[in-house]
């Protein structure tokens, strides 16, 4: 496999845009990626979108919008994961030497409440037993952290906190508002113990990269390239299940077993360890998640999550800044453009490019996306 | 009498319902070869990547694991919300999502059961590490006039 580098990025502000047709939340996405990127369309010989709820010809028509160059375009579905796999695909098939240059676009419209569970609505006993609820589900394993832990729920509103301040300075967030724990702690209960602003919203919105061979960016902007250092990528294994409801988990934020063994690999693979990394970009619809990840990539002990975004040792100044853009939590949770929205943050924090820039010009970045309970990790450099 | 109205499983696949309550049972597989249980139950071994586990009965007493109270139900659930979500684990070594009841009064044999509506106030019984019992909700009632029954789990009061 030969060297990967990520040449350019690009997003649309994730929020509400319901007058927006695809093309129309992609064209800022996928112009300024190529902008950035130094990158004419011309070039760009294989596209791959990532999308949940896409029509008959919406991936062909977000590409083709710039030309009808005639190169082949996938479209990949893995709920909250869509981007980061399709990502990961054409990394594949750049690193592999299949082509030199490759488009990977996100782009999602989204209905406003909660993302539905994970069966069919309406089909499955789960969802007409009342069973299927992903906030009640995740209410479950965050009483067991505040039991267990001994984690005070002050520590969630904190990481809310962090996460709005972080979103505030990022132009690109769908929440760039301020919070406080008060109001992080008074707000709606949607399933005891878990409170509304302790979860994502939904969103509308798109994000893309353009990534090429080592090799091929000298003709570009090499000097601004960003290295894909490690990647690392599965769904559960039976260990996983053992002890879990079975098929029916719905992510990987019961104790982050996977992620725990995913990261393993990502950093044999990348050649570091978790104290290597400057900055993470790590799935957080939920508060809790994001104490799940830190622990289960290695940032800190396992039950100490929480204690340690208390002691703001996440925030952008901290000893593992997480979430610099807001996360999901505050930027936003398209589902589809999710995963490249976290490679576009980390190509601008090592860049040095970033709205809320990690000091001491950060060197080694990790993204960590979770959809529908598979991972997909990526380990950047500058 | 609603003793004697015809019960039928939402889904017999997980659920079976007898005609004494008290022998309604989950459904769950073994693996003969590596001893492993599930729930719900599969053909196929997750760990030995083979067919052949053995549908099991599971045993109908458990323990809380940990519950949420959910204040909205979902378009097609046909629980009435509030309700009390848990999980509970079962000696088989699994653990099952369910809905949690109060139980104000049995009767006829189990066949009619009361159940507590559930809200912010009477929601603190729940804690975890409760023992939790198999209970028959009836879900709703077909054309026919069978009741449809899922399962759910009640609280072992002083156990
Ligand atoms: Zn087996």
């Amino acid at each position: 496999m030969r060297e990967v580098v990520v040449l350019g990025v690009g997003m649309h502000k994730f929020g509400r845009f319901p007058d927006e047709t695809f093309e129309e939340l992609t064209y800022p996405a996928i112009s300024h990626a190529l902008e950035d990127s130094g990158v004419p369309f011309k070039d760009i010989e294989v596209a791959f979108c990532g999308v949940v709820n896409s029509g008959l010809y919406d991936s062909r028509n977000v590409i083709q919008q710039f030309g009808w160059t005639g190169i082949p375009i996938h479209s990949m579905a893995q709920a909250s994961g869509s981007s980061a796999a399709a990502f990961r695909v054409a990394y594949w098939t750049v690193a592999s030497g299949l082509y030199d240059t490759a488009l990977i676009v996100g782009y999602e419209k989204m209905a406003r409440g909660f993302i539905p569970g994970t069966v069919m609505p309406g089909r499955s006993h789960l969802d007409v037993m009342g069973l299927d609820p992903i906030p009640a589900r995740v209410a479950l394993e965050m009483r067991k952290r505040l039991e267990l832990y001994e984690e005070p729920i002050e520590a969630h509103a904190a990481y809310a906190v962090q996460s709005s301040e972080n979103a505030a300075l990022n132009p690109y967030a769908h929440y760039p508002v301020k919070r406080t724990a008060e109001e992080v702690l008074n707000s709606v209960v949607i399933s005891d113990p878990l409170r509304l602003l302790m979860c994502c919203p939904t969103s509308d919105g798109a994000a893309a990269a353009i990534i090429t061979s080592k090799e091929k960016a000298k003709q570009y902007g090499a000097s601004r390239a960003i290295t894909v250092a490690g990647w690392a990528c599965g769904s559960p294994q039976a260990e996983d299940l053992f002890g879990g409801p079975g098929a029916f988990i719905g992510g990987d934020f019961k104790g982050g077993n996977l992620t725990r063994r995913m990261a393993g690999e990502l950093y044999e693979k990348a050649g570091v360890g978790p104290k290597d990394i400057d900055v993470a970009l790590v799935h957080d619809p939920f508060t809790m998640a994001a104490m799940v990840d830190i622990e289960a990539l290695g940032f800190c002990p396992e039950g100490e999550g929480g204690r340690w975004i208390l002691e703001g040792k996440t925030r952008v100044d901290g000893e593992i800044p997480i979430n610099t853009d807001g996360g999901l939590l505050c930027k936003g949770h398209p589902m589809g453009p999710t995963g490249v929205s976290q490679v576009a943050e980390v190509v601008k924090q090592l860049r040095g490019e970033a709205s809320n820039q990690v000091p001491n010009k950060p060197k080694v970045g990790l993204t960590h996306s979770s959809g529908a309970g598979m991972i997909n990790m990526l380990v950047l450099k500058r | 009498m609603a003793g004697n109205a015809q019960r039928k499983s939402l889904e017999p696949t997980v659920f079976r319902v007898d005609d004494a309550v008290e022998k309604d049972t989950l459904v769950g597989s073994h693996c003969a070869k590596c001893d492993r249980n599930y729930f719900p139950p599969r053909q196929w071994c997750a760990a030995c990547f083979e067919p052949g586990c053995e549908e099991i009965e599971l045993s109908r007493e458990g323990t809380l694991s940990s519950f949420a109270l959910v204040e909205r139900k979902q378009e097609y659930c046909l629980v009435e919300a509030p309700y009390a979500f848990g999980e509970v684990r079962l000696p088989e070594g699994m653990l099952v999502y369910t809905t949690l009841n109060i139980t104000s009064e049995v009767a006829a044999n189990g066949q009619i059961r009361v159940y507590s509506t559930i809200d912010q106030d009477n929601f603190n019984v729940f804690k975890t590490g409760q023992r939790a019992r198999l209970a028959p909700l009836v879900i709703k009632r077909a054309d026919d006039g069978a009741d449809i029954v899922a399962y759910s789990f009640d609280i072992v009061e002083g156990a």
